[in-house]
């Protein structure tokens, strides 16, 4: 083993090293806040190793904040833009990748471009639309708004699995009688099922974790999603933190589950686009 | 039936003309061949047929009606695609019975998730099924049934593609290149397969290729295609015996057909590249041409007679029952190195084993009897009509 | 065209009427999504627009008044406006920078395979994939003045307690450290993803011709990365103009403006201020900045193929 080896070999261990403490130490840190007492977190220092002994507590500490109406929500909202985004975005992926037509280029680049629209900016038109069409305060009305922004990128991951089937299955298809709208269903999406799944988790999460415009447009605390819900407890102490940090945990789980679950299909489909530029 | 009649079909992409004028008519079950190098349009040809490619102008009918605008499946034709196209997530059942189950799909049977329950619950009933175990049988496929193409082999992709061809029973089968993606031996067995098939099905079939051994064994008749223009129409033995033109010649035959530049004087032969004289009784009159000769019309060593060319050893090929003797007419260099791209290589058969040294000095026999003339600008197929004697003038 | 026989000439009608009919089908695809966004996304932009040359405020969104460019040039003098201009570029362009290095470095370690790579990769991630607001909730308290982990740890040091989001000196800075935690894992796994697209017999020749390992990366590896991260680093730079949620939880825009970009500046502007008008114009603002940006990487992007011959 060569010195050059070793010393790769050792910067890398020390390089991986330092980033799993700076990556880890927030998690590991929710963990250990959540299960200290409010004597620990601000007097005498809270434990270095998470409680964990303390489980037990922690449907207590939850009673304090109403997280599960809260994380019902999220799912409603996250569940609801993920279906309405999907089925947008198929069909768009699909015209896209196999139909010539006047105004493809400038779809595509509609597509594209909302990408750079910040939502800071839109928010209060979109205030004022959902006002005009009596969308505020509803949890479908922020399904509607998110899967604007969501759309996008389940077309292109969508659409970049699209290019990939081989064209002549859908001619082999036509001549046996199968008219294009069933080409779509039966033939294609079979073929394209981990990419709508990747498409599909990707909003999810977009859904679940969003946080402006549910601040903006929802008013009743009960449709608060935890998201919104979670926020409010920033500047307040009335609430024991161990339980805001634990309700917080409970809102990061599914994330971070099904981020894992699609994680290598995430990143194929980012850099099909990316290095090819 | 049908008969297909090509009335004057043009196809365009833009600015540039694949297919020009396509007019011919072809007959109740015959074998049609599109044979032609890559990227004549032979396989344009085909999808505009199938109604897969719009035809831009001119008129394509089965039996004498219009079908431009008819989609394939009012064609009531079947195609049968180079990579096969099977469906991969399907079984070689599901495959099969696959066209039958579309004919019989309702309007709203085509509803999302309806549509994949009805697919599964039309392919039980006893009339499809039945008929996919026919079909199934009739290629020898029944073991494979519930398999997915992923784990078949090329040959046995290929069957199920013909499977599902065969199920409508349509009036006329289109294949383009399928057997390009088989190793040789599978071609040959499937060669034979397919026409086994068309005496059985008795429909017509038209095939498209880039391969003359195919063309030649399989078809009833030919078509040539050059860059989206028709060579030559006819029978392989026509093709073969009196080609069109210098590249049909040249396409079909292997070796293909010998080409030497000549000058015809006084009714005397020349051989342009090194002057070497011919005796041929009928020529035509003074000028520029091509003569043609195929490798089975030379012979070396020659029996001699009246004409011999000579020429070097290039290439020596023995297959057996005959070998193939590649020669040039320039000799070689100095140092005993061939001329190399610059000379043109031409073929002899040669019945049996023979061999020799490359750069040997042969003296090769030439049988003018079946020569073929072209018309040096053109390239044109030559009749002569005013034949000139030796001697004499036209 | 041949149209020859009454036969001919109704053949070709219907292959004109089907051929409609076909075209018909395609934009069905098509239109729900173009709607949608036209809807959603390109209506509302034009009305902020719209907006932007209103005095517009917040109780009555439409009920403005047109004054022309007068919030532009209102915007245009005011020092509070360039600061936040400024707090944009200083806040995306830091971010970008340590984005990319660490997500590079972090990339490069993981490129080799060894034993729980997946493991530690994942943890990695975590960062990436946890929602926003929890991240912030916990920054918020390991921030914390007198309790916070930060400070704890500093105390040990013998350094003195930092207000970390209290101190205007400071208060960017921990918004960037967030910032940074949150985003680098995104162009870990990209660039990981193109690591490895990377061919062995490139590694291998370099071997053979006894390159060491800083050479290699420099002769084989970063040549071949360079577009992903070009890509990564327009994509991080976008989005840094665009981040809003970060920013607004953790501080507000505060302490003194010091972490007020240009989209936190248009959301206090629109809801604490009320006033819709100028909070629309920032918007804009806001927006042409990261068109620039775009138009700036595709000319120097153009260019470099050019260069190379590969355009």
């Amino acid at each position: 083993m060569t010195f050059g080896r070793i010393l790769g070999r050792a910067i890398r261990v020390v390089t991986l090293a330092i980033f799993i403490v700076f990556a880890g130490f927030p998690v590991y840190w929710m963990l250990s806040t959540a299960f200290s007492t409010d004597a620990e977190l601000y007097q005498t220092g809270q434990s270095w190793w998470p409680r964990l002994d303390r489980v037990g507590d922690i449907p207590g500490k939850l009673a304090d904040v109403p997280i599960a109406s809260w994380l019902m929500n999220s799912g409603v909202i996250a569940v609801g833009t993920t279906l309405l985004s999907l089925m947008l975005a198929v069909l768009a992926a699909y015209a896209l990748s196999r139909f010539k037509f006047h105004g493809k280029g400038f779809a595509g680049f509609l597509l594209f471009s909302t990408q750079m629209l910040p939502e800071a900016l839109l928010v209060v038109p979109l205030f004022s639309i959902f006002v005009t069409l009596g969308l505020l305060n509803s949890l479908h009305g922020l399904v509607l708004a998110n899967t604007a922004f969501t759309m996008p990128i389940s077309v292109f991951i969508i659409k970049a699995a699209i290019d990939r089937i081989p064209y002549e299955i859908e001619e082999s298809a036509r001549v046996d009688g199968c008219p294009r709208w069933s080409q779509l269903s039966l033939i294609v999406m079979p073929l394209i099922l981990p990419s709508l799944a990747a498409a599909a988790v990707i909003n999810f999460f977009d859904g679940w974790n969003e946080f402006l415009f549910a601040n903006t447009f929802i008013a009743d605390q009960d449709k608060w999603p935890a998201s919104v819900g979670l926020v409010s407890f920033i500047g307040q102490y009335g609430t024991p933190l161990a339980s805001v940090i634990s309700a917080a945990i409970l809102f990061t789980l599914p994330a971070l589950i099904f981020f894992l679950i699609v994680q290598r299909k995430i990143v194929s489909g980012l850099t099909a686009g990316a290095v090819k530029g | 039936m049908p008969t297909l009649t090509f009335d004057n079909v043009v196809k365009h992409y833009g600015d540039t003309t694949v297919i020009h004028d396509f007019n011919a008519e072809i007959d109740d079950n015959e074998f049609l061949v599109l044979l032609g190098p890559s990227g004549c349009g032979k396989s344009t040809m085909l999808r505009m047929i199938a109604g897969l490619t719009e035809i831009s102008s001119g008129e394509l009918l089965f039996d004498g009606e219009p079908v431009n605008g008819l989609e394939p499946r009012e064609r009531n034709i079947a195609f049968v695609f180079q990579s096969y196209a099977l469906y991969p997530h399907m079984t070689v059942r599901d495959n099969i019975a696959f066209p039958l189950i579309m004919d019989r799909f309702k309007t709203w049977h085509h509803i999302p998730i309806v549509n994949a329950l009805m697919r599964r619950a039309i392919a039980r009933r006893p009339e499809v099924a039945d008929r996919v175990d026919e079909v199934a049988e009739m290629l020898e496929l029944t073991d494979y049934l519930s398999r997915r193409p992923k784990a078949l082999s090329g040959g046995q992709r290929q069957r199920v593609a013909v499977a599902r061809a065969l199920v409508r029973d349509p009036s006329i089968y289109l294949l383009d290149e399928p057997l390009s993606n088989l190793d040789a031996k599978l071609r040959a067995q499937m060669r034979a397969e397919i026409s086994a098939l068309h005496q059985r099905v008795g429909k017509t079939f038209v095939y498209v290729t880039h391969d003359q051994v195919e063309a030649m064994t399989m078809a009833s008749r030919i078509i040539v295609l050059n860059q989206g223009v028709v060579q030559q129409i006819g029978t392989p033995e026509e093709i073969y015996a009196r080609p069109a033109n210098t590249f049909v010649a040249k396409f079909v035959g292997s070796p293909p057909m010998n080409l030497l530049d000549v000058t015809v004087t006084g009714g005397r032969v020349r051989i342009a590249e090194n002057g070497q004289p011919l005796r041929i009784s009928t020529v035509p009159g003074d000028g520029d041409y091509v003569l043609g000769l195929r490798p089975e019309n030379l012979s070396v060593p020659g029996p001699g007679g009246e004409n011999t060319i000579d020429g070097y050893v290039r290439t020596v090929e023995n297959l057996g029952g005959e070998t193939i003797i590649g020669f040039q007419l320039p000799p070689p260099h100095d140092d005993g190195t061939l001329t190399e791209d610059d000379a043109p290589v031409r073929y002899a058969r040669v019945p049996g084993t023979v061999r020799y040294d490359i750069g040997t000095a042969v003296r090769v026999s030439v049988d003018t009897g079946e020569a073929s003339w072209f018309d040096a600008a053109s390239g044109d197929r030559m009749t002569l009509d005013h034949p000139t004697l030796i001697g004499g003038r036209s | 065209m041949t149209v020859s026989s009454p036969a001919a000439a109704l053949a070709s009608g219907s292959s004109r009427r089907t051929r409609r009919r076909r075209d018909l089908g395609k934009y069905l695809f098509i239109l729900p999504a173009v709607l949608y966004l036209l809807v959603f996304t390109a209506a509302p932009l034009l009305q902020g627009l719209w907006i932007s040359f209103t005095d517009a405020k917040l109780i009555n969104p439409n009920g403005g008044e047109f004054i022309g460019a007068e919030n532009y040039t209102y915007l245009f003098g005011s020092n509070a406006f360039w600061d936040s201009l400024t707090t944009t570029v200083v806040y995306t362009f830091v971010t970008v920078v340590f984005a990319l290095v660490l997500g590079t470095a972090a990339a490069l370690a993981l490129n080799r395979a060894f034993r729980g790579r997946t493991v530690i990769r994942a943890l990695l991630t975590f960062p990436y994939a946890m929602p926003t607001v929890a991240a912030a909730l916990i920054f918020i308290w390991i921030f914390n003045p007198t309790s916070g982990a930060l400070n704890k740890a500093i105390g040990v040091l013998g350094i003195g307690q930092i207000g970390w989001l209290t101190d205007p000196d400071y208060g960017l800075t921990s918004v960037l450290i967030t910032t940074v935690w949150k985003v680098f894992p995104f162009v870990m796994l990209v660039v990981l993803a193109a690591l490895q697209s990377v061919p062995d017999e490139l590694y291998e020749a370099s071997r053979i011709d006894g390159a060491d390992g800083l050479s290699t990366f420099r002769a084989v590896v970063l040549p071949h990365i360079m577009p992903t991260l070009s890509i990564v680093g327009l994509l991080m730079t976008i989005w840094s103009i665009r981040r809003f949620e970060i920013i607004y939880l953790l501080t507000g825009g505060g302490p003194s403006e010091a972490t007020n970009t240009l989209v936190v500046n248009v959301y206090r502007r629109a809801f604490s201020e009320q006033d819709l008008g100028t909070a629309a114009a920032i918007g804009i603002l806001g927006l042409v900045l990261s068109l620039v940006v775009t138009v700036v990487f595709f000319l120097a992007d153009r260019r470099q193929s050019r260069r190379e011959g590969t355009a």
